[in-house]
Parts: C-alpha cells; structure tokens; sequence
C-alpha cells in the first residue's frame, strides 16, 4: 500500500510519514503543492493526505487538478479550519474525508484505512471475529468463547467501532462521533461510563482482558501486548 | 456625464417643460374663455406666443392676434423674436436652479463620500457621516450607512476583546502543560515516568484544544459572527437525542432523567447549537445531582416563543453566586472539584443570545436549580 502525503510543515508531515511507516505503509511525502500534484498524477497510490494551505498550489486546486485527469485516488484533506463551509467546500472539490487539526494520528490512520477499503470495494464482512470474540452484524449476536453477550444497541455500536479498529487506539472523541453521531465534547465522561459497562460484560468474566484505556489517547481493542 | 450634471440638465429640462406647460395652460383658459369683453394685452399675447410655439395652434393664434393688434404687425418674426428672449433665460434659469438643487440635494452623498474616504485614509472606524436633519430618503441611507459603521465597530471591539479573552484564558493550561514537560526533562527519570509525562501532556493539550474550541464558538456567539443554520426543529427529538447521550451515565449515578415534552412543540433554532445547549445543561444538572434524585426537562409553548427548561434536585446555587454562574470561565465553590472548564453557562448563555432567546436560572439552596431557555418558536422578523 503505497500514500502520497502533501504536507507543508516539516514536522507534521514527519510524525505522519513516521506513523504510516509504522502501520506498513509505503510513504511518499511532498512539501509543494504543484511538486505534489506532479506525484499524485506520475504515481499510482492507495490513498493521499492532503493539506489545504501550501506553497505554489493550494490543496483544494490540486485535489481538483487530480479529479479533472480523472486520477480517483482516495484523498483525506487535512487542515486547521473547522467550519462546516470548508469542510463541504473540500469534499466539493473532490476530497474524500476532511480531518481537522489538531488530529490524532489513530485517527488519521483509522480514516485512510477506511478510504482504502471502500475505494477497493473490499466486501464488508458479516462478522468481525477477535481472539474468541465474534460479533455478527447483521443478526447483531455477540458471542465469547461460545457464550453469548447481551448488549444494548449503545453497547454493540461502541464494540463494533472498536472491533473495526482492533489494535489501533480510537480516541474519546471519535467514538462520540461514531457512537452517538455526536461532535461536540460533554464535560461529563460519558464515554468512560459506556466503555465500563461493555467492559463489564466483555472483560468481566474473562480472564483474558481485551479493552484496553490508553491514559491520555483512548481505548484500544486487543490482545494485551507486552 | 458626472451623476449631478445629469441631475442639473434633467432638471432645466424638467423646470422648461414645466413653464411651457404652464403658459399653455394659460393660453388655453383665455382661448375658452374669451369673450368680446375680455381684453388681451400685448404681453400677454407675447406670453401666449411663446406658449403655444412649442404646441401649434398657431393658425388659431394668428387669428387671436389678427382680430386684436394692427394689421401691419409681422406675426412670425414678432413671435420668433419673444421666443427667444422669453425661452433662453427661461433654460439658463432652469439650468442655475437645476445645479443649486442638485449640490444641495446630493450634500449627504458628498458627506458620505469623505467619511469613506477618511476612515480608508486613516483607518479610523469611529468617522461617522454627519447628519441633515431634511434630507427624507438620503438621510435613512446615511443614517443606515452610520448604524452599520457603528456595527462594525462593535464587532471589531468585540472580536479584539474576546481575543485577548481568549489568550487570557489559554494561558494557564499552556503553563500546566509546559509545566509537565518541563519537569520531566528536567530529570533523568525511568521511561515509565516520562510516559507518564507525555500522558499528562496529552491530557493537558486536549482540554486546551476542547478549551480553544468552546472559546471560539462563544466569542462567534457573542458577536454575532456565528453562523447559524436555524429550522424549524421538534423540540422532543432533540431531547431524546441528548438523553441517549447521557442515560447511561444518568443510570449509573442513580439519578432519573423525566421528559415532560409536547409531540409537537417545535422551536427555530440551529439543531447542532440547540443539542450542545440542551447537553450542557443536562450535563450540569446530571453533576449536581445525587443518587436517587431526579432531573426533569420540560418544555411547553409560551407566547411566541418556547420554554424549555431543565431542572434538578441537587444542592441548588448560594444567592451570591447566581450572577455570576454565566461568567466565563466562573466557577462556584462546589463546581471547583467537578469536573469541567467553567464554560458550560457561558456557551449555553452566548447561543441562546445569538437565536434572539434569553437563558434564566431560578434556584434556592438545597431545592435544586432551574434553567430556563426561552426560544423563538418562528423565525424572527
């Protein structure tokens, strides 16, 4: 799997090419627009991130120019601004997603993996399976080691997301928005709560645990490493 | 041609016109009028003559003056000769008169021109257009141009206040956080204490983020720069929409949520800021309450508008800080050990503000507290 990142500043384009690296992708990491369209049009890539703001050719022009030669890699749009205007105004120029900064980096990968499965048209599986822990989406049974859980459709919503995203760590905010459809940061911890009452029926009587709080970043769904 | 040449020449024409109309008439009321008896003078004939040249009629003209003035006079050069001297001073005067009207008429465009180009020359936004007090229509205009003058001046003071607001308030999270790294680098420590470190500083950076972001959108509230994209919306789904969010959390702490909604109440407002607005004060209310209490929202149709309140059983808000409870970034002696930034009220305070509503809060101590928000129920005018 190969990415093109178009991205300005040194540093976040750095953590980002570090990153994707990590999760095993091929990387390709540009710092001027016009040199990144040259890229985008010469090379054949999975997904690109593109920021807005950078030198010599804008983000958007250049998603635009790509759409035109009718080049469909699947494109994540980063940038700082947060209204609903810009974020229509990328997807209008042919950008796939929109990520606003600051962004967390399992965000970012959750997103292109995302981009990637549905611009390869993978068949969406029916099951999700984990290390004994099997959720059925369309009958919505979940089951561990055989026994089966009952969970409440909030409950099942917020293992699903997680499962989707087994080893990465998904952060508060993007299981509120993902969850609940909600972008907006309650004061309350109302995504402690939810994950302690699917813990209790997932973990609880297991002796291997699989949810797993990351201080700082979220939760992750996994074997324990380490 | 310039905008008040125009004007002038329109007006000559106009003052021409309206002269030779006039003496028209004239003509016409003698030509009705006349009888044996009635005695035509020579400068009325004169004034006639001039009249009725632009008109025709000058055969029955002729006729009026051969019946009445010596044979021997030359009716056609008589008459051009008068035309003359009666006409061009006539256009000369309709032209002076045209260019005192239209300099004094277009006085306020000339006022607003140079206060325009003041506030473009200096920069100085507090120029305002002096005002004639009979100018009709021209005075609305620059009475319009000076109120939006003024409003843009208050959004500029606003947005230069709420910014250094902002800095004000960013500052102290940004201490705590360059706090963490600081002392974590400052000895050689165990990876496990540094991991600890950059945890606190992910912690620090998100409520600084969270923080930035409820900055913004009240600072946009408050100075009306917040778009908002209002509908009508049923008030009950919103509700139900909220108390999704929170009924775990609410089951958890023991503490009841009741819905007392109308089917079909609805309210015009922005459904996202309505559902942030609802959620902050659920949220509040859920906090203050303890187990086994109960926090009721309830919402019914007043006058024109929609209340919707929600209210609690929890240990309710000491006279002295109920001001104060909307201040940004306040916190009350009880609020202190929740948890929260101080911007709950202040958000909830500045959107009800920015849909043209007012936000109220009743309470006395140990007897809970209500918010009420009060709605527009339609569009405002």
């Amino acid at each position: 799997m190969r990415i093109l990142v178009v991205e300005d500043d040194k540093k976040i384009a750095s953590f980002i090419q570090k990153g994707l690296k990590e999760a095993g992708f091929a990387v390709d990491a540009e710092g001027d627009g016009a040199e990144g369209l040259h890229l985008g049009l010469s090379e054949v890539y999975d997904a690109a991130v593109v920021d807005i703001m950078l030198p010599s050719l804008d983000g958007l022009s250049l998603i635009e120019e790509m759409r035109r030669k009718r080049v469909k890699t699947p494109v994540l749009i980063l940038s700082a601004k947060r209204s609903v205007d810009d974020r229509v105004k990328g997807l209008q120029a042919g950008g796939d997603d929109y990520l606003t900064k600051p962004f967390s980096f399992s965000e970012l990968l959750a997103r292109i993996h995302a981009l990637i499965r549905r611009s390869t048209q993978t068949v969406e599986p029916t099951t999700l399976t984990v290390d004994g822990l099997v959720i059925d989406l369309m009958t919505r049974r979940v089951t561990r080691d055989e026994r089966t859980l009952n969970l409440q459709a909030r409950e099942f919503a917020l293992l699903e997301y997680l499962m989707r995203n087994t080893g990465r760590i998904v952060s508060k905010t993007s299981i509120l928005e993902h969850v609940y459809d909600y972008s907006f940061d309650p004061q309350t911890n109302v995504v402690d709560v939810l994950v302690h009452r699917l813990r209790a029926k997932v973990d609880k009587e297991f002796d291997e645990k699989l949810i797993h709080t990351v201080r700082g970043m979220g939760y992750v769904l996994g074997k324990e490493q380490g | 041609m310039t905008f008040s040449l125009k004007l002038t020449v329109w007006y000559a024409c106009v003052f021409v016109a309206a002269v030779v109309a006039s003496f028209y008439a004239v003509y016409y009321l003698i030509d009705d009028s006349m009888d044996k008896e009635w005695r035509i003078t020579r400068s009325s004939i004169v004034t006639m003559w001039s009249g009725s040249y632009a008109g025709g009629r000058i055969d029955e003209l002729h006729a009026v003056i051969e019946s009445t003035v010596p044979g021997d006079l030359n009716v056609e050069s008589h008459f051009q000769g008068a035309f003359y001297k009666v006409a061009l001073p006539m256009i000369a005067v309709g032209l002076l008169g045209g260019w005192l009207v239209t300099y004094r008429g277009l006085r306020p465009l000339r006022n607003l021109g140079q206060t325009v180009r003041h506030i473009l020359d200096t920069g100085k936004t507090d120029a305002r257009v002096p005002v004639d007090s009979d100018r009709g229509e021209l005075n609305e205009l620059v009475g319009l141009f000076n109120q939006m003058l003024e409003k843009n001046d208050g959004l500029m003071r606003a947005m230069h206040d709420s910014l250094d607001n902002v800095a004000h308030d960013l500052r102290t999270p940004m201490t705590r956080l360059r706090g963490s790294a600081e002392v974590a680098l400052q000895k050689r420590e165990a990876p496990q204490a540094y991991r600890e470190a950059l945890k606190d500083c992910m912690e620090e950076s998100d409520r600084v983020l969270s923080m930035l972001n409820t900055l913004m959108d009240v600072a946009e509230a408050e100075t009306g720069a917040m778009q908002l994209e209002r509908e009508d919306v049923p008030v009950i789904e919103m509700v139900r929409n909220v108390v999704e969010v929170y009924e775990i959390v609410a089951e958890e702490r023991g503490v009841a949520i009741r819905t007392e909604i109308p089917e079909d109440l609805l309210v015009h407002a922005d459904r996202t800021r309505l559902r942030q607005v609802l959620a902050n004060l659920l949220d509040n209310a859920i906090k203050y309450s303890r187990e086994g209490q109960a926090v009721t929202i309830a919402a019914r149709a007043m006058d024109g508008y929609t209340e919707i309140s929600v209210s609690d059983e929890g240990p309710g808000i000491p006279p002295l800080e109920i001001e104060k409870i909307w201040d940004r970034l306040y916190r009350g002696d009880l609020s202190r050990s929740k948890r929260g930034l101080g911007l709950g009220l202040s958000f909830v305070q500045a959107i009800v503000k920015a849909h043209g509503g007012t936000a109220r809060v009743e309470s006395k101590v140990n007897a809970g507290a209500r918010f009420r928000v009060e709605l527009p129920r339609a569009s405002l005018p």
